[in-house]
């Protein structure tokens, strides 16, 4: 497939100014064509519509997420899974320090998922401890109010 | 007298918006007036080299469920704050109020020290209407221990203190605090024309707005503005700074308006920048609403002061504290609210009269050098520190 038989890249913005994000990620890779497609945080939890949006018909050049900072950056697993079945030659995450994490099937499956099973695992303990430990604090609070 | 500043918001460890103005204001007062502070934070902050510093990070581990990052941030904080105050000895604590947060409380009772809480609004209000909440009962429940274990809060407007005597908070415990404004760093002889020539804004009329384009700063009023604006005088220009949730649906506005020509769009600045964009205006604009579903705007902005000490004159809503603070035709205009084509009216009026601009501007600044300084914020937090101190 030649490179002008694709659609457009996309910029998927989820925070940060999206010229410096652009500019980043032409450092990654030469980018014929970029769309910009803003998109609020909370949108990404949005399953049906981030899936019709990375698996368009066409193949891209290109799919990324790009954010402000990247070690701030959360549901970053989410995202790589929606690079995962994203329809794209290249899939990243970048963001405006120039900090790009290249989607790699490898790590995805062999890093990424242990380490969300981990945290899943991790995220009841403490919930369920601090669930405890406000019982009590709360109980000693109102003791002193 | 010594303060342990704990700022614990995750997203707080982006150095942008009010939030963050207020946490460098609160400090920078506190030293001027002659004490000492040391701080602990989530993330960095560009504070004077010689005020104590332990950044505190949240988790790595927890970065892909819901809320969890803040409530797990408890078990990292406190141990490593107790370090911290051993170390430190502080005389009380001032905690920034953070969703799931605890950790003050705990460390208020096993210190013994005052706490003083700054509340910015209900966490469990601001998710509940703002957000979505998954963990609602630690959410409640952590929110009630800080409000039960605080020595006082303070809170920046009537308003939100009104909202927390709803929740059962007890009046006297209550000090109300505006926000305020560093008067050396905002200044009016600050000169713009660096920045007016790098966007091309030379013998423009330039009508500014700073923010970080939050739901309560009224961005698509102001974007609707432009058009009725620039129709009657293609010379006013609007300069646009900042990021945030509403960007995009300010720039499809503009889009759909077809004046892309008319205004500038800068995106997220460094803080210490500020003052040098706000000199390169002519005028301020604040165009600020009161919440979607119909509660009153419970703020106290930051950016409205900064306007106000560069003297230059404002147009705001009198929402909230602003009612309070702007007084029509003395320090500046008011505009009705989510009223688009009357901020127009207004900034096309300001546009045309000099004098009126100068005599606005300096009002304006007179008004917050008299009352809204973070010297006198911070001067209030220390006289409530000491009495919850002999108490």
């Amino acid at each position: 497939m030649s490179q002008s038989s694709y659609k457009p890249s996309l910029l998927v913005l989820l925070s940060g100014d999206s010229q410096r994000i652009a500019a980043q990620l032409e450092n990654q890779c030469s980018i014929s064509s970029l769309n910009i497609e803003p998109m609020d945080e909370k949108s990404i939890a949005k399953v049906k519509s981030m899936l019709a949006l990375v698996r368009s018909q066409q193949k891209r050049e290109l799919i990324c997420f790009g954010c402000k900072d990247l070690t701030l950056q959360r549901y970053q697993v989410l995202l790589k899974s929606y690079l995962l079945v994203a329809r794209a030659r290249q899939r990243f995450l970048v963001d405006e320090t120039g900090t790009a994490i290249r989607f790699s099937l490898a790590t995805y499956f062999f890093l990424d998922i242990p380490r969300l099973i981990v945290e899943l695992l991790a995220s009841a303990a403490v919930v369920l401890s601090t669930s405890v430990r406000l019982m009590v604090l709360r109980q000693s609070a109102s003791e002193r109010r | 007298m010594k303060a342990l500043f704990l700022r614990t918001d995750y997203y707080g460890a982006l150095n942008v918006g009010g939030s963050f103005s207020h946490t460098l204001g609160f400090l920078s007062g506190l030293q001027k007036i002659g004490h000492q502070c040391c701080v602990v934070s989530s993330g960095d902050l560009p504070l004077d080299p010689s005020v104590p510093f332990y950044k505190v990070p949240y988790s790595q581990l927890y970065r892909n469920l819901p809320e969890v990052l803040s409530i797990a941030y408890n078990r990292t904080l406190i141990p490593a704050a107790s370090r911290i105050i051993e170390r430190e000895r502080p005389d009380f604590l001032y905690h920034r109020h953070s969703e799931f947060n605890y950790s003050s409380a705990v460390l208020a009772s096993k210190f013994g020290l005052p706490l003083i809480l700054e509340c910015n609004g209900s966490e469990v209000w601001i998710k509940k209407h703002w957000g979505r909440v998954f963990f609602e009962r630690i959410l409640r429940r952590a929110e009630e221990i800080q409000f039960t274990v605080a020595d006082a809060i303070t809170v920046v407007s009537e308003v939100m203190k009104s909202d927390l005597i709803r929740l059962g908070v007890h009046e006297k415990k209550i000090l109300v605090n505006p926000n305020g404004v560093d008067p050396d760093r905002f200044r009016p002889d600050i000169n713009g024309t660096e920045i007016r020539t790098r966007y091309g804004l030379e013998g423009k009329i330039v009508a500014g707005f700073v923010g970080t384009f939050g739901a309560w700063h009224g961005v698509e009023v102001l974007a609707r503005a432009i058009k009725p604006a620039v129709h009657k005088n293609k010379n006013v220009h609007f300069l646009i700074v900042g990021d945030g949730a509403l960007r995009s649906e300010v720039e499809r506005i503009i889009r759909e308006d077809n004046v892309e020509n008319s205004v500038t769009l800068t995106g997220s600045i460094f803080h210490e920048e500020i003052p040098g964009y706000l000199a390169a205006c002519d005028m301020l604009l604040s165009p600020h609403v009161h919440n979607a579903d119909g509660t009153p705007f419970f703020g106290s902005p930051t950016k409205l002061f900064e306007y106000m000490a560069m003297a230059k004159p404002v147009i705001a809503c009198s929402v909230g504290q602003i009612g309070e603070v702007i007084r029509d035709g003395i320090n500046g205009l008011v505009m009705r609210e989510r009223d688009h084509n009357d901020l127009a009216e207004k900034i096309l009026m300001l546009s045309t009269d000099t004098a009126l601009c100068e005599k606005f501007g300096a009002a304006a600044r007179n008004t917050v050098v008299r009352n809204y300084t973070w010297e006198q914020n911070a001067r209030r937090v220390v006289e409530t520190a000491q009495a919850a101190m002999k108490r």
